[in-house]
């Protein structure tokens, strides 16, 4: 498999690395973002979010010369900020403890139809610009359950690939791969409702 | 009035059980990691099922809405866990 390209993350570490007063300053504008970014997909609210990247950048500061390389302090990180957004103060009303069964996420014949291509004609350009949709999607994303909604984040959306993802969250990469078809189809599956809904009723 | 139900057919069964074991296999085929005979096999089935084809459509969509999603920027970390990071970090890296 090829290699992937550096994460922002691995990048601002590697800044950290020079030693250079002002690539320390760079790097920890990228780590908040980062890490405020992801505390955001998990925990889905400023206050824990904030809270996330004060905590994982200060353990951060006191541990970053541990590691061998960048990919290993990244993946600490992702665990670091993990759990610290685990151990937040608003629990997510939704994000129900359960597994996904693929059986009950696929659509029964006939559901699935030819109409699907219309509703879904959509490109990511208009998408990012409709605000309903990306609610819809993030509504989604925290309708998931704990464990699928982490590996759809760290995969999706913070780039990590799949064996790095497992050591997230310390699951084999046969689980990361499985939780992460699922909850893509989880997320299709809302995603399509919306799309499908009856439209031309202005609000 | 009576709801007219679907008439099975052996095709449509055995299209139907292709149809699970390609669905199982969809995220594989999106990443292009799925190995190649299982690949090859897919691309078969896709050639005559739109469902299928639909469906595959909309999977490859939600992945690039999910990595199109971004967050609101973050705020500044305060002055004061900005300075006790950054003064962490400029000791760490001056010791050898």
């Amino acid at each position: 498999m090829p290699a992937r390209d550096p994460t922002r993350v691995e990048q601002a570490l590697d800044w950290l690395q020079s030693g250079s007063p002002a690539d320390a300053e760079r790097a920890l504008a990228v780590l908040q973002d980062a890490v405020f970014g992801f505390g955001m997909k998990v925990c889905g609210n400023p206050a824990d979010a904030e809270d996330t990247a004060q905590e994982t950048l200060l353990r951060l500061a006191r541990s970053f010369k541990k590691f061998p390389n960048t990919r290993a302090l990244s993946v600490w990180l992702y665990k670091v900020a993990r759990s610290q957004c685990l151990m937040g103060r608003r629990k997510s009303k939704f994000a129900p403890q359960h597994m996904l069964s693929l059986d009950e996420l696929m659509p029964s014949q006939g559901q699935h139809g030819d109409s699907e291509t219309k509703s879904w004609a959509i490109t990511p350009e208009e998408a990012v610009l409709q605000g309903e949709l990306r609610d819809r999607l993030e509504t989604a994303i925290h309708a998931l359950p704990k464990g699928y909604r982490l590996v759809l984040i760290l995969r999706e959306m913070e780039g990590l690939d799949t064996r790095e993802v497992a050591e997230v969250m310390d699951v084999s990469e046969a689980t990361v791969k499985m939780r992460l078809h699922r909850a893509r189809v989880f997320v299709r599956n809302e995603l399509d409702k919306y799309l499908r809904r009856p439209r031309g009723n202005p609000a | 009035m009576k709801s007219r139900r679907p008439r099975t057919t052996p095709a449509r069964r055995a299209r139907s059980r292709e149809c699970r074991a390609i669905f199982a296999a969809l995220s594989e085929f999106v990443d292009g990691t799925l190995p190649a005979s299982a690949c090859q096999k897919l691309r078969e089935h896709l050639k005559g099922c739109s469902p299928c084809i639909a469906y595959l459509d909309s999977l490859q969509k939600t992945v690039d809405l999910c990595q199109a999603y971004q967050t609101p920027a973050a705020p500044p970390p305060s002055p004061a866990v900005r300075r006790a990071i950054l003064r962490a970090f400029s000791k760490r890296v001056a010791r050898p």
